[in-house]
């Protein structure tokens, strides 16, 4: 009976302790057992080894790890979680912190060649190498490696990035095998490559069903990696013309959309000075695009209530709604006209596009460029970049899925210098027709 | 996992060190040398026994050791302790703690009879 008891109690104690310690304790009991008897003896042991197995519950910790004991087999140990000291956790912060700054400076985001294009000897015998005389937009083409280089990092991120991956892979293999059969062998310069490679990456995705308009991926030349990149800065944030035409037409030609960190209050200064027109003409014309904010604050004034506007972009920031009613605005029930050409691209088509699916413009002009630049932009090389959807792309409530490559057709179609006297035409007939 | 603190020794740890100064000794003897060098007042349970044992051996203040020769054992199974250099610098130490705390004590006329 007493040897149960006290096989009991040990049982009770922490298994860890019992793993390590549990013969030696066995032993000791069965030790101190065989000297002390007697009821009182053996009650004490009993008390004892209770008050131990309290303390022991509240106060043990397992013993360290090792990987082998004195026998020489080895162990396989669980550590138990402990709270980390603080100059340990100190110390993996630290070590944390250099192990990034050392990947950030050892492995630059660059996917694909890190190096300029290679432009040495060719198969074809044409020119090779970086020779004085030549422009940038030349060179970077000029010979097969070169183009060959261009279209496999094209091709490599399509498998990569873009969101299906069956289709990545369709659209890759089409353009090695364009470049394979020597499609762009004749091609001199980078934006003709790069307007070559897209005009085949959207003839491809339309012939494996995607539908016209949905943005794919693109190619931009951007020429020199010393070259800008980013919005030009412009005192007057790209208003070119802020103006009130005879018969009360506003007139405003925009030139791109300018941040809003800089540009918000100078729209809104545009804008109120056109509020009292009774049409209003936005010229397009040679708007290369921007900012989706700002086209979305111009598009507030033309609405009397929140308006959708439509944005390709996967996680945008900008807003989906106008922030219309706008405070003290005339124009949103005024006629208005956009002008258009094939050089209005990217946040300006976003513009278009938005107001034409609203029937809420006339557009008069030539259709857009069909830029949606709607992807995530990866750097190819020093001259070369290009968008990609990464992720599906939103819902689209409008029949017309986008504008990609298909550009945005006009209601007006009519050349370019006549395009605002046909507007101005058309503000002024529908005013003498609502007298 | 995080060594034991040994300042001060707890007091099983000093009464385990203080054991082992004279021989080496397996689990049962230190208990039992335990208890008579405390006048019968400490009887240490397995528990507190061993656990004090784990933290002396990472602290490298005690060793286990091989087992005398078998003539002077009756169990082959039984782990022995010795204690370290390390362990009887620690040992020291704390007696002069204690000490110096019996000292204080011994100035503040609070201690009476066979205890001072």
């Amino acid at each position: 009976m007493f040897d149960r008891v006290v096989a009991f109690l040990l049982r009770l104690y922490p298994e860890e302790f019992r793993r390590v310690y549990r013969r030696d304790a066995m032993q000791l009991m069965w030790d101190r057992a065989g000297h002390e008897r007697g009821v009182r003896l053996r009650a004490r042991l009993l008390m004892d080894l209770t008050r131990d197995l309290v303390v022991t519950s509240l106060t043990w910790s397992p013993p360290a790890p090792e990987l082998a004991r004195t026998d020489g087999r080895p162990r396989f140990d669980i550590l138990r979680p402990h709270r980390p000291r603080p100059e340990a956790l100190a110390a993996g912060t630290l070590t944390s912190m250099l192990m990034l700054v050392s990947f950030a400076l050892l492995f630059q985001p660059r996917v694909f060649p890190p190096a300029p294009i290679q432009l040495g000897e060719g198969s074809g015998g044409e020119p090779t190498g970086l020779e004085s005389g030549d422009s940038d937009q030349q060179v970077i083409v000029n010979g097969p490696g070169g183009r060959l280089t261009v279209v496999a990092a094209v091709a490599a991120n399509l498998r990569q990035r873009y969101f299906d991956y069956a289709i990545g892979q369709q659209l890759a293999d089409a353009l090695l095998a364009f470049e394979k059969n020597g499609r762009y062998r004749s091609i001199r310069t980078g934006p003709e490559l790069a307007d070559r490679i897209n005009d085949d990456i959207y003839t491809t995705s339309r012939a494996i069903g995607i539908p016209p308009g949905e943005f794919v991926a693109d190619v931009v030349f951007i020429g020199d990696r010393t070259a800008p990149i980013g919005p030009p800065s412009d005192p007057n944030c790209m208003f070119r013309t802020i103006e009130t035409l005879p018969r009360n037409i506003g007139h405003l030609k925009l030139d791109g959309f300018m941040p809003p960190s800089r540009c918000q209050e100078t729209a809104r200064r545009a804008m109120e000075a056109v509020n009292k027109a009774d049409a209003l003409i936005i010229d397009l014309q040679d708007n290369g695009g921007g900012m989706g904010e700002t086209a979305l604050q111009i598009a507030g004034y033309l609405f009397d209530r929140p308006a959708f506007l439509y944005d390709p972009r996967p996680n945008t920031p900008v807003p989906s709604h106008t922030a219309s009613p706008v405070a003290g605005s005339a124009l949103a029930n005024k006629p208005v006209y956009l002008l258009t050409s094939a050089r209005t691209a990217s946040a300006a088509e976003y513009f278009v596009y938005n107001l034409k699916m609203l029937k809420r413009v006339t557009i008069v002009g030539g259709r857009t460029a069909g830029a949606m630049h709607a992807g995530a932009f990866h750097r190819i090389d020093d001259h070369f970049g290009m968008g990609i959807q990464e992720t599906p792309p939103p819902d689209n409530p409008y029949p017309v899925k986008g504008w990609e490559a298909i550009g945005i057709e006009p209601d007006v179609l009519v050349p370019r210098a006549e395009a605002l006297d046909v507007a101005r035409a058309l503000a002024e007939s529908r005013a003498k027709r609502s007298r | 996992m995080p060594k034991q603190k040994f300042s001060p020794l707890p007091a099983a740890a000093f009464q385990i060190l203080m054991a082992l100064v004279d021989e080496d000794l397996h689990g049962y003897e230190i208990m039992r040398r335990v208890e008579e060098q405390s006048g019968g007042r400490t009887r240490l349970g397995p528990g507190t026994l061993y656990s004090s044992i784990q933290a002396l051996l990472e602290a490298g203040f005690i060793v286990e050791v091989s087992q005398p020769s078998a003539a002077d054992t009756n169990d082959e199974r039984r782990r022995y302790y010795r204690v370290t250099a390390a362990g009887r610098k620690a040992g020291r130490e704390e007696a002069e703690r204690m000490a110096d705390l019996l000292r204080t004590a011994r100035a503040k006329k609070i201690l009476r009879g066979e205890y001072v």
